[in-house]
């Protein structure tokens, strides 16, 4: 345990945690602005919708006799699948007496069956290559090449630069739409911009986070950074760092303890993060909360014998 | 394929998709009333440590425990989804995401740690169900429903689900009025003395029994399915909920006939040898049932409008 | 402190509230209210936006909890006996889209009589039928609710509170976004309430028809500013009061049958802690 952490588990293994660990970086980055901006729930629907194109590239790419592994091949395919979903989406939330919540369940639970179908016909067919595409839907880091990691570390990479070069746009965009579109800003552009980096840290994290987990890797570094700090910018950083954090013990563990998925490994240490944050953070934890709540009480009910005394 | 290879083979595993429908379809009509099918999502990922802490404290797979577990499970994650929210100012969705990877994280390592996986369920089993133990291997024909020493081999997980499957419909009949009023309008619930508090209770406890119920048949994650489409797609099929419900219930039958058929019967009867997950299979068929039905209702709407339109 | 606390009696207020305060994180939206209500006839409850209308009404059914004081009910705590009061929440609060035709809707008023596990029998339907056509829409029973014009709406929300059979009424803003046939039907159905001497609390955002359609003012500001007969509380100074000192009562008139007033000179004008 202590060896991964530190770096001392071997070259391979050192790559693999440190591009894991860019992922979370970009994860709590992204994060923040996908979770000020309410979309969480989209990450959930990309993630869950990446994988039936996942494994439909594959099944075409092994009857055509390609090395259904490529990047290439796997990616097209799970962005066209995601496409496909997040347009059904839309269609199913204009459909007349569905919720927008039935609706993501409904494209949620298909995405993932025909994952889950195309999966089960895959692992039957004698090609080679597909005893790893079961680890898609919970993440091992365990067979993960050096290649791989480099590819997740330049994934991560750009997603941050990106990130920063339009920062103020998507500072402007998460805080106030209206006034981001009344001052001339590309709204729909950057929001699909959005999506779009979205779906490719999915498609990068997929191998090792995992498409069931993903959604956490979005969700908990940026909701608990917002636990600590007020502004934006000390939010998305410390975002990324919970978000690496978590990645490089939740690796670590998963490479000492056998059998544990590196994806509940990273997320169970995010969660633990995340409840500290919660139960400590000054003001908005609950402790402070509690406090706090209570002193108001008290102020209140001051005030109010005070009228009632006064009163004629 | 002969009456004995049925019985053996697919019985079992037919009655297993088929009442687990049912059991989610019925509470799934006011989850979706509540516009809470996402909590329904969250409820299914969230039994998971509930069923394996069971395993662990009590060292069965006895359904009574394991129901205790899982309902306290979704208990404990409903109540933190609704903490969390308040508290770390999250929207509804974000705080679900967080807490159902955070719960099936800790279901998965607990599952892979302590030795549980061994026994009864793994990690695949929860991921994409386990019809397959369903099987009734002493079966050779009719007269075997008569005969005291097949019928005592007769998979025990399909008759917890038919208990599971009765009980909902008991319940759901026996409060209906309750449940109906609670989901169109809580405070007037409240205010008539109709104790909302307590159908949504009972409707908790409810999802919560019958997501172990689906566990078995397509697994935590495709649960979901169970839980949305049937009530969505009965939903659109009517106007009152007195139709609604048992329509819902008469679509997740028949979907996972049409469902299992296509995964197990089909290919057999072609003579292909594909394994395809049957769990898989029915979320697909009742996915599409209802991508269809909302495709025709959309068309409906929109040539609505448009005589509106001319009319108007 | 039992001794003011006799059972029902004719004579005593049929509603009493004393030293309410209800809070909501940490602002307060009734801060001590002391008010009796009349033994029956109509009650207009006003007050610029956010000024705990619909936190009186709630309140006194029992919706939200109390931070401080107490309302008696009947001669009872609220709290027991809530259902002794009828409800209708603003049209905005319901679900429009939920699978159910009006019927169905104005049965649930019902479903308390009918009590735990019993069904909806036809009997019932019928006498749902019945309280729609006390709101002159008896013909639209079995139409889905989503399909109803926004003043049918409101007066099957209506007919499910006569339903309950309660003898105290309470509705909060029965009168917005509603046509003119079911704003005739409902304050019909008023008067012949009053004249059976039932009690019907109404929150209200129009003070210009409030002298015409209630016999008791109750202006709220947080704090009640004000109760009694209409055209003694709605003075000017009063409204000051209540509306904040830059809104004189001829500027007013015009503006509040539309918008309800911003609630910053409100609340700064009449802030407990101030």
């Amino acid at each position: 345990m202590l060896d991964a952490l530190v770096f001392q588990a071997g070259y391979t293994a050192s790559v693999v945690s440190l591009g894991v660990i860019g992922l979370g970086c970009a994860g709590g980055i992204l994060g923040t602005f996908i979770l000020l901006r309410g979309r969480a729930l989209a990450a959930d629907a990309v993630a869950h919708a990446s994988l039936p194109g996942f494994a439909i590239a594959f099944l075409v790419a092994a009857l055509l006799g390609m090395q259904g592994k490529s990047l290439l091949v796997l990616g097209t395919g799970a962005v066209v699948a995601t496409v496909i979903a997040l347009a059904t989406l839309q269609r199913l939330e204009a459909t007349p007496h569905l919720r927008p919540d039935a609706a993501i369940g409904v494209v949620l639970a298909a995405s993932y069956a025909l994952g889950i179908v195309v999966l089960s016909i895959v692992q039957t067919l004698p090609v080679g290559g597909q005893a790893g595409l079961t680890s898609y839907l919970l993440g091992s880091t365990a067979g993960m090449l050096a290649r791989e990691a480099w590819t997740n570390l330049g994934v991560a990479s750009a997603i941050a630069v990106v990130v920063l070069v339009l920062y103020k746009e998507f500072a402007a965009l998460t805080f106030d739409i209206r006034h981001a579109r009344l001052i001339g800003l590309p709204v729909a552009l950057l929001d699909g911009l959005l999506l779009a980096m979205l779906l490719v840290l999915a498609i990068a994290a997929l191998q090792s986070v995992g498409a069931i987990l993903f959604v956490a890797l979005i969700v908990i570094p940026a909701a608990a950074a917002r636990l600590w700090v007020t502004r934006l910018s000390s939010m998305v950083l410390l975002a990324a760092v919970i978000g690496a954090v978590g990645c490089h013990v939740g690796v670590a563990l998963s490479a000492t303890v056998a059998r544990l998925p590196t994806g509940p490994a990273i997320v169970l240490t995010l969660a633990t993060i995340f409840a500290l944050s919660l139960l400590l953070a000054p003001r908005r934890g609950l402790i402070a909360r509690m406090g706090a709540a209570r002193r108001s009480a008290a102020g209140l009910r001051a005030a109010l014998a005070a009228g009632q005394r006064t009163r004629p | 394929m002969t009456l004995a290879e049925f019985l053996q083979l697919d019985l079992g595993p037919l009655l297993l998709v088929v009442l687990a429908g049912v059991a989610c379809a019925l509470p799934g009509n006011f989850l979706l009333l509540k516009r809470a099918s996402l909590v329904g999502d969250t409820i299914a990922h969230a039994v998971l440590p509930g069923i394996v802490v069971a395993f662990i404290l009590t060292g069965t797979t006895a359904p009574a425990p394991i129901m205790i577990g899982a309902v306290v499970a979704a208990l404990c994650a409903t109540l933190l989804v609704n903490l969390i929210a308040h508290t770390a100012r999250l929207e509804q969705g974000a705080s679900m995401a967080l807490v159902f990877t955070s719960f099936f994280s800790l279901g998965v390592v607990l599952l892979e740690v302590s030795g549980a996986r061994a026994v009864h369920i793994d990690t695949e089993h929860a991921l994409m169900g386990a019809v397959e133990n369903a099987l009734w291997l002493s079966a050779t024909g009719l007269t075997s429903f008569v005969d005291g020493a097949a019928l005592a081999s007769f998979p025990t997980s399909v008759l917890r689900v038919a208990a599971v499957a009765m009980l909902a419909a008991v319940i759901v009949s026996l409060l209906f009025k309750e449940l109906k009023v609670t989901a169109f309008d809580p405070a007037f619930a409240s205010v008539a003395g109709l104790r909302p508090h307590l159908a949504d209770g009972v409707l908790l406890v409810l999802a919560a029994v019958a997501a172990v119920a689906a566990f078995d048949a397509v697994g935590a994650i495709l649960t979901i399915a169970l839980f949305v489409c049937p009530p969505a797609t009965a939903r659109l099929l009517t106007d009152r909920l007195e139709r609604q419900v048992p329509i819902s219930a008469a679509i997740a039958a028949t979907t996972g006939v049409v469902g299992y058929a296509m995964a197990a019967l089909l290919p057999r009867l072609f003579g292909f040898d594909l394994a395809v997950n049957a769990g898989g299979m029915v979320a697909l068929v009742s996915s599409i049932f209802l991508l269809i039905v909302a495709w025709k209702a959309r068309r409906r709407a929109a040539s609505a409008g448009r005589l509106a339109k001319r009319d108007g | 402190m039992r001794a003011d606390a006799p059972a029902i009696r004719g004579t005593d207020p049929p509603v009493v509230f004393d030293g309410v305060t209800v809070v909501y994180g940490e602002r307060p939206a009734l801060w001590n209210v002391n008010w009796s209500a009349p033994a029956s006839g109509l009650v207009g409850i006003v007050g610029p936006n956010g000024a705990g209308k619909s936190t009186f009404v709630k309140a006194l059914l029992g919706i939200v909890p109390l931070f401080a004081g107490r309302i008696r009910l009947l001669g009872a705590d609220a709290g027991d006996l809530t259902h002794r009061a009828a409800y209708v929440p603003q049209r905005a609060a319901i679900d429009w889209d939920f699978p159910a035709t009006a019927a169905d809707v104005v049965a649930m008023g019902l479903y308390r009589r009918l009590g735990l596990f019993h069904r909806v029998t036809k009997r019932v339907r019928c006498e749902a039928r019945d309280y729609l056509d006390q709101v002159g829409i008896a013909d639209l029973a079995d139409l889905s609710i989503g399909a109803l014009s926004g003043g049918q709406q409101q007066r099957v929300l209506i007919a499910r509170a006569l339903a309950q059979d309660a003898p105290i009424l309470a509705l909060d803003e029965p009168f917005i976004g509603v046509d003119q046939p079911s704003e005739a039907a409902i304050l019909n159905l008023f008067q012949r309430l009053r004249s059976m001497g039932r009690l019907v609390l109404c929150v209200h955002h129009d003070l210009d028809t409030v002298t015409e359609r209630f016999d008791v003012a109750v202006l709220l500001a947080t704090r009640l500013v004000a109760s009694g007969p209409p055209a003694t509380v709605l003075s000017r100074d009063n409204i000051r009061i209540a509306y904040g000192p830059g809104h004189g009562v001829h500027e007013l008139a015009p503006m509040t049958a539309r918008a309800p007033q911003s609630t910053e000179h409100a609340t700064s004008a009449v802030s407990p802690l101030a």
